[in-house]
């Protein structure tokens, strides 16, 4: 179920109806929590919860083995690695490189049909497949490096993986930030209840308010509904900049605001990332739990920038193209991939040739070129196939300054203009003391939440599903 | 000091709740009409086919009668009897929908009435699907019985669009739809546009015509009603001076030969005087004022024609 929909009202009541009883006895706050995880998950189809199961038991048993014989280490690591990529090449791959492998014959005019003969059940995508796989094997590979000492209670690994705040679209949960916090019974003070509660709200907001009523005109966009050229779509991609911002930082936040509610705490996922200066600031502040987790286990384990220049390079395209390749079996999630890969390659060529002083017009180029080419790799991001990506990329780059489609898209205009807003007023109220201090004043955030509230009821958008479940 | 702390803080989350509240119902009651409200459409679409209520009176057509025709005003005109406007988008005149008439006609009054409102389109094989009434008709029951009981609950929280807020009280452009008691949709659209009608008509009568056997099957039906004593009336619609010369051009519709056939079978027909003085917002379908004026006419006609009231 999904966070913005009723049964997930019903469910998150009774949830915290049950939880105050179970939160001080040991097991059985781990049992309500499991089973509730699979409510929630089961809620899409119940029939993925055991992929969820193997994966867990699997990583259980591999760190437990690897503890036990030190001297099978590695085997153990291998075998949870391959059963876990195994099911996930199989779930969310398999169609993707049956394709390419059909198209490589036909290059040589062989006819293969692999990708047509494959079973049915490899073209459903388990909600959430990406995300508790990586947090699954973070675990054993931590274990096998010795950066952690497994757990021996079942109940509290599969606590770790399924929890349902972050089980179906993150943020990455790792086992040395989390099992600590399950073996003690959590109190939640005064001002974590409150901080939970705004976390919660801001969530529904840039979800419900934001994102939603964005994808409006990006939908129609994409669908090829009366486009434009020129600055049309650099207003579609600017609000599907926003959109996929709030939507998945929507998620983010409501997901630490319930976990908050219950005692627990998840890192940040987001910081700003439209404030960045480079790209590589870019991807220090943006889905920050993945892209930590492939500099910890892709991009380090290759050598990082230990290894010479041209192995830099080539680890940044690796480690980058990995990544958009985990966001799905499309060639347009490779070439994003790819192309942020690209733009860091450069953007790290350029920073060690030239040292400019640092300077507030400097800042402002920086931060500017960086949200365009962010915004440019969107296109990648969010197009349906190479055609469509060659012609919004056409059309972005003609010269066309019609904004009569404004008119008609009224509605998502105003929306794009309280996201950049919502984003841009950040940096002056970080700054100013005297606005920070009148924001915390109890009076004026109780008005603040308050009117976020009625805006979440009265200007929400057309509901939409959260885009990263996709993943 | 740890749960004054706690207090404090239940308190200030009590306190802004009740704010919420609070906020949420002043814009609920103050809020600008919706240009068209989803939550009542399905409601109304729901009620009209499921509803169990029995009429008597029953306006049976296509979308220029369920936009043109008040049954509220024509009731009072008719001394409250009571009437139905029983009009579903491509709505023909078929067994399909003389079925759902003769179970929403009430056959224990005095009065039972047949309306007939006849459009070039409704006789052609496409509205012969009447696919607006069967999606409606084939709901499942769990959805029919939140589409009439549960989400009207909700209404008071329907979206508010930035558009609507900032034309409050002013003209604003849309498509407007108000949804009354017992199928009338009053409409009304900014900016008009005589066009949209014209130029949809035009592509759809490319290869869908009026047919024989269609008219013969309504031929057949009134000779029924008329046996088992339900007046029937049926009248052509008012459009567009333009629409009825494309529809007459195009669609094989010979009004004529229809009225003809409909007196033969034991039917009256209904001469509109001034069809053309009434206006249309998109060429096809009637604004609600002159839906208004238009039902006040009818009324005032089938009043006098009834043979028991």
């Amino acid at each position: 179920m999904a966070f913005n929909s009723f049964p997930f009202l019903i469910f998150i009541l009774l949830f915290f109806i049950v939880w105050p009883f179970v939160k001080r006895k040991q097991n059985l706050r781990f049992v309500l929590l499991i089973s509730s995880s699979f409510v929630f998950y089961g809620w899409w189809d119940w029939r993925f919860i055991f992929l969820i199961i193997i994966s867990g038991l699997v990583d259980f048993f591999a760190a437990w083995a690897i503890e036990k014989y030190r001297a099978w280490g590695k085997f153990w690591l291998t075998l949870s690695i391959l059963i876990n990529l195994g099911m996930l090449s199989i779930f969310k791959y398999s169609p993707f490189f049956a394709g390419i492998i059909d198209q490589v014959f036909g290059l040589f005019s062989i006819a293969t049909e692999f990708k047509h003969n494959l079973p049915e059940f490899t073209y459903l995508l388990p909600v959430g497949i990406s995300f508790y796989t990586f947090q699954s094997m973070s675990y054993t590979i931590d274990v096998y490096r010795s950066k952690l000492k497994p757990t021996n209670n079942i109940l509290h690994f599969f606590s770790y993986l399924v929890m349902f705040p972050q089980l179906v679209a993150g943020p990455i949960v790792r086992a040395k930030d989390f099992l600590y916090q399950l073996k003690t019974s959590r109190e939640v003070s005064g001002l974590e209840f409150w901080n939970g509660i705004k976390l919660i709200i801001l969530g529904y907001f840039q979800k419900m308010v934001l994102a939603d009523n964005l994808g409006v005109f990006v939908d129609n966009a994409f669908a090829g509904v009366d486009n434009g050229i020129g600055i049309y779509w650099w207003t579609v991609m600017a609000c599907f900049t926003f959109q996929i911002y709030f939507d998945f930082s929507g998620y983010t936040q409501i997901a630490r605001g319930l976990a908050k509610l219950m005692g627990y705490h998840f890192r940040m996922n987001f910081n700003h990332p439209y404030l960045a200066l480079s790209l590589k600031d870019f991807w220090s502040r943006w889905h920050i739990s993945l892209s930590t987790w492939f500099r910890d286990y892709v991009y380090i384990p290759l050598g990082g920038n230990k290894k010479g220049l041209f192995r830099t390079h080539l680890n940044i395209w690796i480690t980058m193209i990995l990544s958009g390749l985990w966001h799905g079996a499309q060639l347009n999630f490779v070439l994003w991939g790819a192309y942020h890969g690209m733009v860091l390659s450069l953007e790290r060529m350029l920073h060690t040739r030239f040292k400019l002083k640092e300077t507030v017009l400097k800042r402002v180029f920086d931060s500017g070129v960086t949200i365009i080419l962010v915004t440019i790799g969107w296109v990648l991001f969010r197009a349906t196939s190479v055609n469509q990506i060659v012609q919004i990329l056409e059309n972005l780059f003609r010269f066309d300054f019609n904004f009569e489609f404004m008119t008609i898209f009224f509605n998502s205009m105003v929306f794009l203009v309280f996201a950049i807003l919502f984003e841009g007023l950040y940096p002056v109220l970080r700054k100013r003391k005297s606005v920070r201090q009148f924001l915390k004043n109890k009076y004026i955030e109780s008005i603040v939440i308050a009117f976020a509230i009625a805006a979440i009821i009265f200007l929400r958008g057309p509901e939409k599903e959260f885009i990263y479940f996709q993943f | 000091m740890r749960t004054k702390e706690n207090k404090n803080y239940t308190v200030r989350f009590l306190i802004t709740l009740a704010m919420a509240s609070l906020l949420i119902f002043i814009i609920g009651k103050n809020r600008p009409e919706p240009i068209s409200s989803q939550i009542l459409k399905e409601k109304f679409w729901s009620d009209k086919v499921h509803s169990t209520e029995k009429f008597e009176i029953i306006f049976s057509g296509d979308s220029r009668l369920y936009r043109g025709i008040d049954p509220k005003t024509v009731s009072d005109r008719v001394d409250g009897l009571s009437v139905l406007n029983f009009g579903f988008s491509s709505g023909g005149h078929n067994k399909i929908i003389f079925d759902e008439v003769n179970n929403k006609l009430d056959f224990l009054s005095k009065t039972k009435v047949v309306v007939l409102v006849i459009t070039p389109h409704s006789l052609t094989p496409n509205a012969q699907e009447n696919s607006h009434f069967l999606q409606e008709m084939q709901r499942n029951e769990s959805d029919i019985f939140n589409r009439r009981y549960i989400n009207p609950f909700f209404n008071f929280f329907e979206p508010i669009k930035p558009m609507e807020l900032l034309q409050f009280k002013q003209e604003q452009s849309g498509y407007f739809e108000r949804f009354n008691k017992n199928g009338w949709v009053a409409s009304w659209k900014f900016p008009t546009n005589q066009q949209v009608g014209i130029q949809k008509y035009a592509k759809d009568f490319e290869n869908n015509k009026v047919k024989t056997s269609i008219l013969k099957e309504l031929y057949n039906q009134i000779r029924v009603w008329e046996d088992d004593g339900i007046q029937v009336f049926a009248f052509r619609i008012p459009s567009s001076i333009e629409m009825e010369k494309l529809e007459n051009d195009l669609s094989n519709f010979d009004e004529k030969e229809l009225i003809k056939g409909i007196e033969n079978a034991g039917g009256e027909w209904i001469r509109i005087d001034k069809r053309f003085e009434y206006n249309s917002y998109d060429g096809s379908h009637l604004v609600k004022s002159d839906a208004i004026k238009l039902s006040e006419k009818l009324g005032d006609i089938l009043k006098k024609r009834f043979k028991n009231l």
